[in-house]
């Protein structure tokens, strides 16, 4: 589904991804971890297509395209989704229009006819009620005035709309109180099938107890140090990083 | 004035002696005499001047600008949804087969001045100009001497007109120039909404001005929308000069989608107790384009309401200006008085200048002011696109959603219109 190789990436000059190999093959769970600084939230940011990161060497194949040659846009369009770490606030556009246009632009990429307006509400109210998200907010301006937890449903919300092939969650379990991680843990688990690929991009291990990985990796100092299955996770949390860290 | 200044202005103004304006008799030729020889003393506007910083007029003044009186053709014009009232103006001169106005419904009056009956000469010798004299203008007193058709509207005490009047200001012809003045009267406990477009044949060089002066009696509500949509050989000046009385509501909407050259000045001398004012304004110039809207209300009796904002998005290498003032004089107590502008400047090239002006005499008021200008959320815009939405319409819901909050105060038919002009 996803194949990062030898990923170099740069902002401002600075190398951060220095040589990232990953594969994720469909319906696969992975879960990156790392100390703050070694590279993560800059990967999730390289996948989805920021600009401000410089792409100066290897390739990323998603599901047989070039990754790395899309725009952003595209990328959504061929089913790459990035719940944000911070979630923009963008008043004057409400959640549910801004969706629809989301929706209509990645169906009509993919030559399908527009969502009625029937089955679009339809839609919206099954996956609101899947991470109990309050109907006024999905009427509300994107995240405007939204709490960080009501932001983070929100994204796991636009997620199961816009329903992708692989999605990147960066720290969305940061700073969630465990009702509201809970819940998202819950939206992202309906969602996993044998085909939809999920990339966990987290501090903590608690996390990894609600959404369990096939996959465990340690990324420090922009490469992947270290992989496992979910006990690594429980291994570093009891440990830390500086054990890999001497190794690497 | 120097003497190459004096010589500019004698012929400038020699193009509009040449135009054929009715004549009355009585107050309107007087008037308009009066105007005529105030322009001797007048200087030519220049960037030297502070109404005239940055907006440049040499464009305007040099220019062999003449009074197309036919239009070649008629345009075809735009519509307003749903029923209304048309009065058009083609360079300046009502013109009958375009227009539609019918019967009018009981309380109202539509009529263009070149068909003003001799029952309504009182009325218009008493109220034409009498609101723009002085004005310290020189564009309004070119208007003032040489306007030469424009329409009346009145509308009689307790008439609410459900239907909207839209007015059509159309230029076309190579270096064709207009002056075009109407009157509007709203008398006590009336209402009435009223559309000014303004719009210009895409090929050629032309410059309207257009001065509409209204004249809002008690407990009487006026709304004018004015939609500026002329292509980028146009300029348009255009200036709405109104008189409130006690607990009358006025409020004027400038919907400014495309225009080479545009300057609107919009002034309402409160004159009452308990008056509404709202003006909001919206303004989106590109290429090379320039944009200026120049406001002043004035608050000269207590317990009055403004509320001002205008919202603008300048792209490219134009030029977008606000200068706003409000004067809140010393008996006018318990003013209530907002102002707001804000822009986003999109590109390195483009420039706006924006002067938001409070003065006030009073000691017991509530009054403020600001202006912001920014850049555009690129974090917003890449937020849009990691949900599929291309840039494009990711830039386009981004800016519906900084001027909705502008375009929000049109109602429903006239908002729909002014969004089949606007560029975004």
């Amino acid at each position: 589904m996803l194949k990062i190789k030898n990923l170099h990436a740069n902002i401002d000059g600075t190398e951060i991804l220095k040589g990232l190999d990953l594969e994720i093959g469909p319906g696969e769970v992975h879960a990156i971890m790392g100390p703050n600084g070694s590279g993560k939230s800059t990967l999730a940011s390289v996948l989805a297509g920021r600009e401000e990161y410089e792409v100066t060497d290897g390739e990323v194949d998603f599901d047989g395209k070039d990754l790395l040659d899309m725009e952003a846009d595209d990328r959504a369009r061929e089913g790459l989704f990035l719940a944000f770490q911070y979630p923009v606030e963008i008043p004057g556009v409400s959640n549910i229009n801004f969706l629809k246009a989301a929706l209509s632009e990645i169906r009509e990429h993919h030559g399908q006819e527009a969502i009625s307006a029937k089955e679009f509400l339809a839609m919206v109210k099954e996956k609101s009620a899947l991470v109990e998200l309050d109907g006024r907010l999905a009427n509300r301006s994107v995240n405007e005035g939204f709490s960080g937890g009501e932001k983070k449903r929100n994204e796991i919300f636009q997620m199961a709309m816009l329903e992708p092939k692989v999605a990147i969650l960066d720290e969305t379990d940061s700073g969630l109180d465990i009702d509201a991680l809970r819940i998202v843990a819950q939206g992202v688990n309906a969602m996993r099938d044998e085909k939809r690929s999920f990339i966990l991009i987290t501090h903590y291990q608690r996390l990894l107890d609600y959404i369990v990985p096939d996959y465990v990796h340690v990324l420090y100092k922009g490469k992947i140090v270290k992989s496992g299955d979910k006990h690594l996770a429980l291994e570093l949390e009891s440990k830390g990083y500086d054990w890999l860290k001497e190794n690497a | 004035m120097s003497e190459i200044q004096t010589q500019q202005k004698t012929s400038f103004l020699s193009k509009f002696e040449a135009f054929q304006c009715p004549v009355y008799g009585g107050m309107i030729d007087l008037r308009r005499a009066e105007s005529r020889a105030g322009l001797e003393n007048m200087d030519l506007p220049s960037s030297r001047q502070e109404l005239w910083k940055y907006t440049r007029t040499g464009s305007i003044l040099n220019k062999e600008w003449k009074h197309v009186h036919k239009a070649n053709e008629l345009p075809e014009l735009p519509q307003l949804p749903g029923n209304c009232y048309v009065i058009v103006f083609l360079n300046g001169v009502w013109n009958a087969a375009l227009s539609s106005i019918g019967t009018p419904e009981s309380g109202l009056k539509i009529y263009p001045l070149s068909k003003a009956t001799d029952s309504e000469l009182e009325f218009i010798q008493q109220r034409l100009g009498a609101l723009t004299t002085e004005t310290g203008h020189f564009f309004t007193e070119v208007n003032n001497a040489f306007w030469s058709d424009g329409a009346v509207i009145r509308v009689a005490q307790n008439a609410q007109v459900e239907r909207p009047i839209h007015i059509i200001n159309w230029v076309s012809g190579d270096q064709s120039a207009t002056t075009t003045r109407h009157l509007i009267e709203v008398a006590q406990g009336a209402e009435v909404r009223i559309v000014q477009s303004f719009l210009n044949s895409c090929t050629t060089e032309t410059m309207s001005n257009t001065v509409t002066e209204a004249h809002v009696s008690a407990n009487a509500r006026l709304t004018i929308t004015k939609i500026q949509a002329e292509a980028d050989q146009g300029h348009c000046f255009s200036r709405e000069q109104v008189k409130q009385a006690g607990d009358s509501t006025v409020q004027i909407n400038t919907i400014t989608a495309t225009g080479g050259w545009v300057r609107n000045d919009v002034r309402v001398d409160v004159e009452g107790q308990n008056c509404t004012t709202n003006l909001y304004g919206t303004y989106s110039p590109e290429g090379k384009e320039l944009v200026d809207n120049h406001t002043v209300v004035d608050h000269l009796l207590p317990h009055c309401e403004s509320n001002e904002l205008y919202k603008g998005i300048v792209s490219g290498n134009a030029t977008g200006v606000f200068n706003g003032k409000v004067y809140v004089r010393q008996d006018a107590q318990k003013t209530n008085a907002f102002q707001q502008n804000a822009n986003i400047v999109m590109d390195d090239s483009a420039s706006m200048f924006s002067k938001p002006e409070l003065e006030i005499y009073a000691d017991d008021v509530k009054c403020s002011h600001g202006s912001t200008t920014g850049q555009f959320d690129e974090d917003a815009v890449f937020y849009l696109k990691s949900r599929g939405i291309s840039e494009t319409n990711a830039r386009r819901m981004l800016v519906h959603a900084f001027i909705g909050d502008v375009l929000d105060h049109l109602e429903e038919d006239v908002r729909e219109y002014a969004a089949s002009f606007l560029r975004w």
